[in-house]
């Protein structure tokens, strides 16, 4: 029986500090009261949990501070805050000058960065005032209707027209001495700029170099409107077939038919 | 900015007497408390925007001030200042021990202040974890719920720790 009490005991000190702090449970308040009723050392225990939080309470008033600590408190906190945040900014950049490795990736990345920038903007300034430059092979070398690779004359692409002046030009231009062909094909690319370039003269299925020089000379001073497709002018590869004609007059009536 | 200064004024006013007081009590220095108490604000001030208001702010606030003193304590036995405060120095600090309210009789009141000199340097000798513990559940009047988020432990933790406490200070009133 003393065994079972001192038991007790132990596990009702074990709830007295709770039941001190309020926290213990209804049930268990229950019979920690009716022990403590019949168990004068818990009791004991109970009393001396008071005295505690009582000196406790008491040592404590005696930290009573000096009310102008509060006073400088807060403006302290937000000087030292201000101060804080100025000097954030500079203590990162000392940081980083002290930290050679970061210093060296964010050098390597600005260099980086600046020099993309600078071929970039060459690029683009290249591409508008120099069609033969680097930006400029680069922009339309490869592409379908360039010069390097014209296009066949095919449905959504205009025919190239000879220009204005240039037929004005030509009123004058001196004719092709008599060359007793009858036909001839003659093979070119109208350019994007509206050229003539690549001629070349078939004569009787065979190519005619004597003639291709020639007409070539006369072709230099051609100019044409260029082809045109959907994104701007193209070049294109166009086949001109000239064939000799003879208009004979027609033939005199006599009068004298149907006169009667 | 002048709107953020504001609210910072007015957070450090609504909090600074709880975060002053409890520095107080756990540290035992006017000096460091203030101090820590100026660091508290500005560490609130910096992690205000990682506050999801699991608790209440006083809460979280409590936690970031122990957290701190018991950096400070872990400092001062790495720098192996005496992690034992020695009375005469509480008493210059804090001065005389008052004597209990109440009609008391001289030599009644005597044996008081000094249990409660003994006491309270029984309190500065606990563990930091039980001593806040304490001075959170006796001086703050905090649940263990609140205790248990502001050291960070379960609230069984915080049973064990206060009843380990208290048997301490105990034996600090039984005669001598």
């Amino acid at each position: 029986m003393r065994v079972l009490t001192s038991l007790r005991c132990r596990t009702v000190r074990t709830w007295l500090t709770v039941a001190h702090d309020d926290e213990l449970s209804v049930g268990r308040q229950v019979v920690l009261d009716a022990h403590l009723t019949s168990c004068a050392p818990c009791r004991g225990v109970r009393d001396d949990l008071a005295s505690v939080a009582t000196l406790i309470r008491e040592g404590a008033a005696e930290y009573r501070p000096d009310e102008t600590v509060f006073a400088r408190l807060a403006p302290e906190v937000l000087a030292r805050r201000t101060m804080e945040f100025d000097t954030r900014w500079r203590h990162r950049v000392r940081d980083v000058v002290e930290d050679r490795q970061r210093l060296w990736l964010i050098g390597g990345s600005l260099t980086a960065t600046v020099a993309g920038a600078l071929v970039l903007t060459f690029l683009s300034l290249a591409a508008s005032t120099h069609p033969g430059s680097l930006a400029g092979w680069l922009q339309g070398s490869n592409a379908l209707g360039s010069n390097a690779n014209p296009l066949r004359l095919a449905t959504g692409v205009t025919l190239p027209r000879v220009a204005a002046d240039t037929r004005a030009e030509a009123m004058f231009m001196q004719p092709l001495r008599p060359l007793g062909i009858p036909n001839l094909a003659l093979r070119a690319v109208v350019t994007r700029e509206g050229q003539v370039a690549s001629l070349e003269v078939m004569d009787d299925g065979a190519p005619n170099a004597a003639l291709t020089r020639a007409i070539s000379r006369l072709a230099a001073d051609v100019r044409f409107e260029p082809a045109r497709a959907r994104r701007g002018p193209v070049a294109v590869n166009v086949v001109w077939l000239l064939e000799r004609t003879t208009v004979a007059p027609a033939p005199d009536v006599p009068e004298a038919a149907g006169g009667d | 900015m002048s709107g953020d200064a504001q609210a910072c004024q007015e957070l450090v006013d609504t909090h600074q007497r709880m975060v002053y007081h409890l520095a107080l009590q756990l540290l035992s220095n006017h000096d460091d408390a203030l101090d820590l108490s100026q660091d508290v604000f500005l560490t609130v001030f910096r992690s205000i925007h990682r506050f999801r208001g699991d608790s209440a702010l006083q809460t979280w606030i409590y936690r970031i001030v122990i957290n701190q003193a018991r950096n400070r304590q872990r400092w001062w036995r790495r720098r192996r200042r005496a992690d034992q405060v020695s009375l005469d120095a509480v008493i210059a600090e804090r001065g005389e021990f008052a004597a209990p309210i109440g009609p008391t009789s001289p030599d009644r009141a005597l044996d008081q202040k000094q249990l409660g000199e003994r006491l309270w340097r029984a309190l500065n000798r606990l563990p930091f974890d039980q001593r806040s513990a304490v001075v959170l559940r006796e001086l703050h009047s905090m649940r263990y719920a609140e205790i248990a988020f502001s050291l960070g432990v379960t609230n069984a933790a915080v049973k064990s720790r206060l009843a380990r406490a208290r048997q301490t200070l105990r034996t600090e009133l039984r005669p001598q």
